[in-house]
């Protein structure tokens, strides 16, 4: 390969590696910066990713929509519009197969698990929080606990959406982030 | 692993003859110029050996420092502000890439090269990981390897890195089993991105294969390349899971032809994987399809519209293309079967599919007949190690039979008998066929 090629090559494949992850750092440093935050209501569990570390999966309170129409199949994608109440908590507004040109609640993409009894059951994609090694453990101990007292309510994860990009910030325990109510 | 114990003993032999040249020249076996060019040929070898040596090092430890990076940024420190992280994610990628452009700029050594890349490919890992980690990206290991592995396709061609090309196989197989083996939920990707990967350092592959290059990556080559296709290969199995004895049986039949081809000729078993996996993995094939269960239910659901019965005919074609390439390449004469398995194994298949006692019978006949056609090609060849891979094919066969309630007790009993008593013959009549041979030359 002529040297002139290489070196475009290897430009090209810098540039690539950069933009590649500087855009993901601006599309989610954008969308925290915008404040527009929601409360969604979890319970964590505590598994592990070989690169990415360690991380609780957030098993979400809004998981299902009531509907009539039978047209929904397994795996389709849909989208869940949101609201806020007057604490913050998100509310589901509607779920519908296609986004709409222009509305006043935000969406989160969503995939659809199964359809029985009238409920749409799905996955909000924000299932993963990163936490520090000796943390996650404790985390998912910390609201097993939480569980069997039948508060968890008091778990839920901050979720800072806008122009529908999403990015999950940090998860609250009695009014604490995870990292520092579990920090020892 | 095996380039540096190749390249200490040649270091150590080289050695252990020169200190043999003066005593040699003194007894008037060899004269003293003749001792002056086998010491320059030496001191040659030795200076680029040693430079090889460097390179095996390089590599080894910027794949240690690599994934040192990698495991140091998954602990997640919670102490750093987001930006702090950010920053870190960047810089090891910056330095990898600083540090491959200074080195093709001034086109330094292939260690530096080679350093560099394997560097660079683990950092851009940690970059995506950490920057994952920070935003707590939800997608999966999957889509996470498949972007790492894109972005450095390029180092395949910036340096010609013998390493890249290794790293690139090991990951693309890495992802085809994150992508392909369904452990749970569904499938919604397109493994077939695999093979689409698997083209990209064929170019180089083949260019070190045509150029006859003496690279003692190239051997590791021939093992890893078919490796990354069997591990890979259930990317294609969706539904119709009986297909898959199909696929992998063509496959097979793929390698085995290929290890045949006249290139291979010279290479000895261990440095022609494609052949030691393609009997290997043909008689493992078979010995799994010898039980009459596998027949009653596992080709209950072949489907000949499905993507699986497309790619075993894709396979099919290629394995009989290999086939027609390699017998006619081919110098020595008889009829090797186990090139032809898989045209025979096609036929068992088809039957297959209407009775389940034939196609098992045929099976144990065939797997009987490659076992003795495995003695016979270790006898002629001399080959103690052959020799024994037809008995054991023999004795596996039987031991299966072991496991089949409807043979009586006495009559298996007398096939492991009559099993091991066959390997002693067969080794103590090969030993002396060798012995004689020795005493005649």
């Amino acid at each position: 390969m002529k040297k002139s090629y290489i070196y475009a090559l290897f430009g090209l494949m810098v540039l690539a590696q950069i933009v590649a992850s500087a855009q993901i750092v601006y599309k989610y440093e954008r969308t925290i910066a915008s404040n527009n935050v929601y409360k969604f209501k979890t319970a964590p569990v505590d598994p592990n990713d070989p690169f990415r570390g360690k991380y609780i999966t957030l098993d979400y309170q809004i998981n299902s929509f009531k509907t009539s129409d039978e047209s929904w199949d397994d795996y389709d994608v849909g989208y869940a519009y949101f609201s806020k109440d007057e604490n913050g908590f998100a509310v589901l507004e509607t779920l519908v197969k296609e986004p709409y040109s222009a509305s006043k609640f935000d969406y989160i993409q969503v995939e659809i698990n199964n359809h029985y009894d009238g409920y749409i059951h799905f996955d909000l994609p924000l299932d993963r929080y990163y936490m520090e090694e000796s943390k996650a453990y404790d985390a998912e101990v910390l609201s097993r606990e939480l569980n069997r007292n039948g508060t968890t309510d008091d778990i839920y994860a901050v979720i800072h959406i806008e122009s529908n990009i999403h990015v999950l910030t940090d998860v609250v325990v009695n009014g604490v982030s995870m990292k520092d109510a579990v920090a020892k | 692993m095996t380039n540096l114990v190749l390249l200490i003993n040649i270091q150590h032999m080289s050695s252990k003859i020169k200190q043999a040249l003066p005593e040699l020249v003194e007894n008037g076996i060899i004269t003293e110029e003749i001792a002056q060019n086998i010491k320059t040929y030496y001191q040659k070898n030795e200076a680029s050996g040693s430079s090889r040596l460097f390179t095996v090092f390089g590599t080894l430890g910027a794949t240690l420092i690599g994934l040192g990076i990698i495991l140091i940024m998954a602990h997640n420190w919670d102490n750093f502000s987001r930006l702090t992280k950010v920053f870190l994610a960047f810089l090891p990628m910056l330095i990898g890439q600083v540090g491959l452009g200074y080195s093709i700029y001034k086109n330094k050594s292939n260690t530096w090269k080679e350093t560099a890349t394997v560097f660079l490919f683990f950092s851009v890992g940690a970059c995506i990981s950490l920057v994952s980690q920070i935003y707590n990206i939800p997608g999966d290991l999957e889509s996470f390897l498949l972007a790492w592995i894109v972005l450095c396709l390029p180092l395949l061609y910036v340096t010609k890195s013998r390493s890249a090309i290794i790293l690139h196989l090991v990951f693309i197989t890495y992802y085809a089993f994150e992508a392909g083996y369904r452990f749970y939920g569904h499938n919604s990707t397109i493994p077939h991105t695999y093979f689409l990967l698997l083209l990209f350092p064929l170019f180089s592959y083949f260019k070190m294969m045509r150029n006859h290059v003496k690279s003692s990556i190239l051997p590791i080559l021939h093992w890893l390349f078919p490796l990354s296709i069997i591990i890979s290969l259930p990317v294609c199995i969706d539904r119709s899971e009986g297909v898959g004895f199909l696929m992998y049986m063509f496959l097979f039949g793929i390698l085995y032809n290929i290890g045949q081809l006249s290139y291979f000729k010279n290479n000895s078993l261990l440095q022609n994987g494609y052949r030691f996996l393609g009997s290997l993995g043909t008689v493992i094939v078979l010995l799994i399809l010898s039980f009459r269960y596998i027949w009653k239910h596992e080709f209950n659901d072949v489907n000949f519209y499905s993507l699986e019965f497309c790619c075993a005919v894709i396979l099919f074609c290629i394995a009989s293309i290999a086939l027609y390439t390699s017998v006619r390449s081919k110098q020595e004469k008889g009829v090797n079967l186990f090139q032809y398995v898989f045209l025979i194994f096609s036929v068992i298949f088809m039957l297959g599919l209407f009775d389940d006692v034939m196609p098992t019978i045929l099976i144990n006949i065939l797997l009987f007949i490659l076992g003795v056609m495995a003695i016979k090609i270790g006898t002629d060849s001399y080959s103690f190690g052959i020799l024994n891979y037809g008995m054991l094919i023999i004795a596996v066969l039987i031991a299966c039979r072991f496991f089949d309630d409807t043979i009586p007790f006495e009559l298996r009993g007398l096939l492991f008998v009559l099993a091991g008593a066959g390997f002693f013959t067969a080794n103590y009549i090969m030993l002396k066929k060798q012995k004689s041979k020795q005493q005649e030359q």
